[in-house]
C-alpha cells in the first residue's frame, strides 16, 4: 500500500449491496406475457377519425344555466335572421345590377332642362361678373368721395382758422 | 313610336345621377343663403348711403348759410 492508498475506494461485495434476488431460470416454452402486450394495445387513432368537439365560444359559456330549449330557440332565430339579411343583400345586389329605364319623353325633357339650366348658369355668371365690375367702380367712387370729404374738411379748417384769427 | 308604345332609355348610373342632383340642390340652397346675405349687406349699404346723403344735404345747407352770412355784410 502506497502513501495515498487510503484514498482508493474499496469495491463492495455482492453481499454488502442491497440487490434483489436473481429470478428463477425460465423453463423451456414458458412465456412471461410480454409477447401479448403488442396485441392488446389498440392502434393509435388517426387524426381524421378523431372527432374533436368544437371549442365552446364564450357566448355559449354564458348561456350555461339557461334551459337548452331557450338556447336552441335563440340559435334558430339568429340563423333565420341571418338568412333574411343575406336574402335582402342578395336582392339589393340584384336590383343594383338590374338595368333601369326612363321614359324617352321624360329623358328628353330632362336633357332640355339641363340645357336650360346651363343657360341660366351662364346668365348668373355674367351677372356676377357685372356685379364685380359695379363693385370695383363703387370702390373707386368711394375712394374719390373720401378724398373730396378730406378736402372739404381741410378747407373748412382753413376757413375756421382765418375767421377766428380775424375775430 | 308610331303605334304609341312607350320608348325607354336605359340609364346605367341612375343612382349616381340621383346623388349628383341631390348635391346640386345642396349647392343651390347654399347659393340662396349667400344671395340672402349679400342682399342684407346691400340693404345696410343703402341705409348708410341714405345717411350720407342726409349728412351731405345738412352740410350743404350750413355752408350756404355761412356763405350768406359772410358775403352779405351789414354796414355799421
Amino acid at each position: 500500500m502506497g502513501l495515498l492508498g487510503f484514498l482508493k475506494r474499496k469495491e463492495p461485495s455482492a453481499d454488502e449491496l442491497d440487490v434483489p434476488p436473481i429470478p428463477p431460470a425460465l423453463n423451456e416454452g414458458e412465456d412471461l406475457g410480454l409477447t401479448s402486450i403488442g396485441e392488446e394495445i389498440p392502434p393509435p387513432p388517426s387524426l381524421e377519425e378523431e372527432k374533436i368537439p368544437p371549442f365552446p365560444s364564450p357566448l355559449e359559456e354564458e348561456k350555461e344555466g339557461e334551459p337548452i330549449e331557450n338556447i336552441v330557440l335563440k340559435e334558430a332565430a339568429e340563423r333565420k335572421a341571418k338568412q333574411i339579411i343575406l336574402a335582402r343583400e342578395k336582392e339589393e345586389a340584384k336590383e343594383e345590377l338590374k338595368p333601369l329605364f326612363v321614359r324617352a319623353e321624360k329623358f328628353k325633357d330632362a336633357l332640355r332642362e339641363i340645357n336650360s339650366i346651363k343657360a341660366d348658369l351662364k346668365r348668373s355668371e355674367d351677372a356676377i361678373v357685372a356685379i364685380g365690375d359695379i363693385m370695383d367702380n363703387k370702390e373707386r367712387e368711394f375712394i374719390k368721395w373720401h378724398g373730396i370729404l378730406d378736402d372739404i374738411e381741410k378747407k373748412l379748417m382753413l376757413a375756421d382758422k382765418i375767421l377766428f384769427k380775424g375775430g | 313610336m308610331t303605334n304609341g308604345a312607350p320608348v325607354f332609355v336605359r340609364i346605367d348610373e341612375y343612382k349616381d345621377v340621383l346623388e349628383i342632383v341631390g348635391l346640386i340642390k345642396d349647392k343651390l340652397n347654399e347659393a340662396r343663403d349667400t344671395l340672402g346675405r349679400i342682399n342684407e349687406l346691400k340693404n345696410n349699404e343703402d341705409s348708410e348711403l341714405d345717411m350720407w346723403e342726409t349728412a351731405l344735404e345738412e352740410i350743404e345747407k350750413k355752408v350756404e348759410q355761412i356763405d350768406n352770412e359772410l358775403f352779405e355784410p351789414e354796414a355799421l
